[in-house]
């Protein structure tokens, strides 16, 4: 079994659990949001990078921070592993700028979306995003989004 | 300080045949390797040297070599990174197509040190007189028993094959190229694994760049120590370096790393100086991905030392006041050059390049594009250029593999070093919209228009 602490609340795991599965675990606000990752999807996950989080101490046998944020669903746990979620100002900036990004070309016709108020990306830009646009061009024709688990149509 | 490694022997001709460069004492490292040294031993050679990666990160080449899985049981694969398509390198291009056994030299003693039967050389689809040439190199080593089975009556076997890309530039990166390579859409994996673990085929895979490869041989043959004395400091050996641009003699040059900046632009062994006499503007010294510099930086570093052609000298300062050494494609740009042209210019590159599989890259690439063409044709606002600068920010470390930095790199160098122009650019739509080139003091002195 490997220990593993996110956001200061720890839990132990089996090895070859993912980041994400040990949050989901763990349950709380410490689970990092994930729009492209599915458990039954095999080789799912990894590509939208809402989910990414700090991981501040690798292992207990190998203690460095990782140099960069990683993906949550697609990055197993050690033992020993310190992870931060919403308690690393680095983590909330990023997620801020995927989401910005995620709706960069989303029509955003939230009032007369069939999926409004049961879409996990509108509960996403709810939390993570920003009520103003920075973007100026022209939004292409209402389409289906990349991420595979939204399913507004 | 005229060292030749990689284009030794290069003016002779017909040294693309084997018979010419073997009479010119090619392939001497193979019988060396293979009979006389262990495996082991080659990679303990090559760690002396201090080789580092050439094709961009200068990641040094016995450590990449060291990682491979060696408790596998699965075979292991040597990959040669030939799909060269940065803008404004074309360094491997030209070793290729002149002298393409040393690369297939190189190739069999780095395959022999990592105990792998079956390297791939992975071509640019766009390289097609390359891929001729390459096949053709190949066909004579496999008569000459160079390649195949029982290489020189060592016991030892090697097939090499040639596989040919489509012209994708993100398969230059080594997961996206493994992917492509295995017949896949070429989209990079999420590291790790890394290849020397899981790889080709998911067995453990080496895969190195040309200019990398076509070192060995020396090393092999003169010993790491001796290549280790070559160069400056960490940054040992010779470099290939492509230079172009607004200068006199674009081309290919094989420098030893160590030489200043200034000689290399305004000698006339090398660049020649910038064409037309004109004042030099900036320079981008390792392909577009890497930050450009003004010319007050790139010739002296902010500590007012000369600047070196070396992996440590260009980094010098970080990205505020250094660059990197990168692939070696020297772009120069001249007074009459319009940085927000070429800003643009590369933006749309990347924007084309994105493989499009991470949300950063793929949407933050495209919005980067569309805003600077709109400063690019007059239509910018001034808080375009901050947003640009966020946007690049933004999408830089959150993505799956480097094409996210490499593309938010240059954007954000540019606007830090010639904000003013960007400026420019915003409060003189009519100019901009008239005239395509120039620099900004040209106007000025042209005009009667003053910047805010």
């Amino acid at each position: 079994m490997f220990k593993v602490t996110i956001d200061n609340k720890s839990i132990e795991v089996e090895q070859g659990t993912t980041i994400l599965q040990a949050a989901r675990l763990i349950g709380g606000d410490v689970v990092p949001p994930a729009m492209c990752y599915h458990s039954e999807l095999k080789n799912s996950g990894g590509k939208c990078r809402t989910c990414m989080v700090r991981v501040a101490q690798g292992s207990t046998a190998d203690p460095r921070p990782m140099p960069k944020l990683v993906a949550s669903c697609r990055t197993e746990v050690m033992d020993g592993m310190v992870v931060e979620n919403l308690t690393s100002p680095q983590v909330v900036d990023a997620r801020k700028a995927v989401v910005e990004f995620l709706l960069l070309n989303h029509p955003l016709d939230c009032p007369v979306c069939d999926q409004a108020g049961e879409c996990d990306l509108q509960n996403l830009s709810y939390e993570n995003g920003s009520n103003e646009s920075r973007f100026e061009e022209e939004k292409p024709q209402p389409m289906h989004t990349l991420l595979p688990l939204c399913v507004c149509s | 300080m005229e060292r030749k490694i990689i284009l030794e022997n290069i003016e002779i001709e017909g040294i693309r045949s084997l018979e010419v460069y073997r009479q010119n004492g090619g392939y001497k490292s193979v019988a060396k390797a293979l009979k006389t040294m262990t495996p082991d031993e080659v990679v303990a050679e090559v760690k002396t040297s201090g080789l580092r990666g050439r094709g961009g990160a200068g990641f040094p080449t016995g450590m990449k070599w060291g990682f491979i899985d060696k408790k596998s049981n699965n075979p292991r694969y040597l990959v040669c990174n030939a799909d060269e398509s940065e803008p404004g390198t074309f360094k491997d291009r030209y070793l290729l197509q002149h002298i393409p056994h040393r690369l297939i030299e190189g190739m069999i003693c780095s395959a022999y040190a990592l105990g792998s039967n079956k390297a791939y050389i992975y071509v640019r689809g766009e390289f097609k007189a390359i891929i001729g040439i390459l096949n053709e190199a190949i066909k004579e080593s496999y008569k000459a028993g160079l390649l195949g089975k029982n290489i020189l009556g060592s016991g030892y076997d090697l097939d090499l094959h040639v596989h040919t890309g489509a012209g994708a530039y993100i398969c230059g990166e080594e997961t996206a190229l493994l992917e492509s390579l295995e017949g896949k859409r070429g989209n990079p994996r999420l590291k790790p694994p890394f290849p020397a673990i899981k790889g080709l085929y998911d067995c453990p895979t080496v895969v190195n760049n040309v200019e990398t490869l076509a070192n060995i041989g020396w090393i092999v043959n003169n010993g790491g120590e001796a290549y280790s004395k070559i160069g400056i400091g960490r940054s040992t050996g010779t470099k290939l370096i492509s230079a172009c641009g607004n200068i006199n003699n674009p081309g290919v040059y094989e420098i030893e790393m160590g030489l200043t900046v200034e000689e290399f632009i305004y000698s006339e062994k090398y660049c020649g100086g910038v064409k037309g006499g004109k004042e030099l503007k900036a320079v981008i010294p390792g392909g577009s991905s890497v930050p450009i510099l003004p010319k007050n930086l790139i010739l002296n570093t902010l500590a007012g030392e000369k600047r070196l052609m070396s992996y440590e000298s260009l980094s010098e300062g970080g990205f505020i006041s250094g660059s990197m050494l990168g692939s070696g494609g020297f772009i120069v740009y001249d007074e009459d050059a319009c940085i927000v042209r070429n800003t643009y210019n590369f933006s749309r590159f990347y924007h084309h390049e994105s493989c499009g599989q991470c949300s950063p890259c793929r949407e933050g690439t495209s919005w980067m594009e569309s805003v600077l063409h709109r400063i690019e044709n007059g239509q910018g606002k001034m808080k375009d250029i901050d947003l640009l600068v966020s946007i690049a920010a933004k999408i830089e470390g959150n993505t799956i593999c480097p094409l996210g930095d490499a593309a938010s790199w240059p954007v954000a160098a540019a606007i830090r070093h010639f904000r003013s122009e960007f400026e420019f650019h915003v409060a003189n739509p009519e100019i901009v919209k008239n005239v395509k080139h120039g620099s900004l003091e040209k106007y000025l002195e042209n005009s009667t228009v003053t910047v805010e």
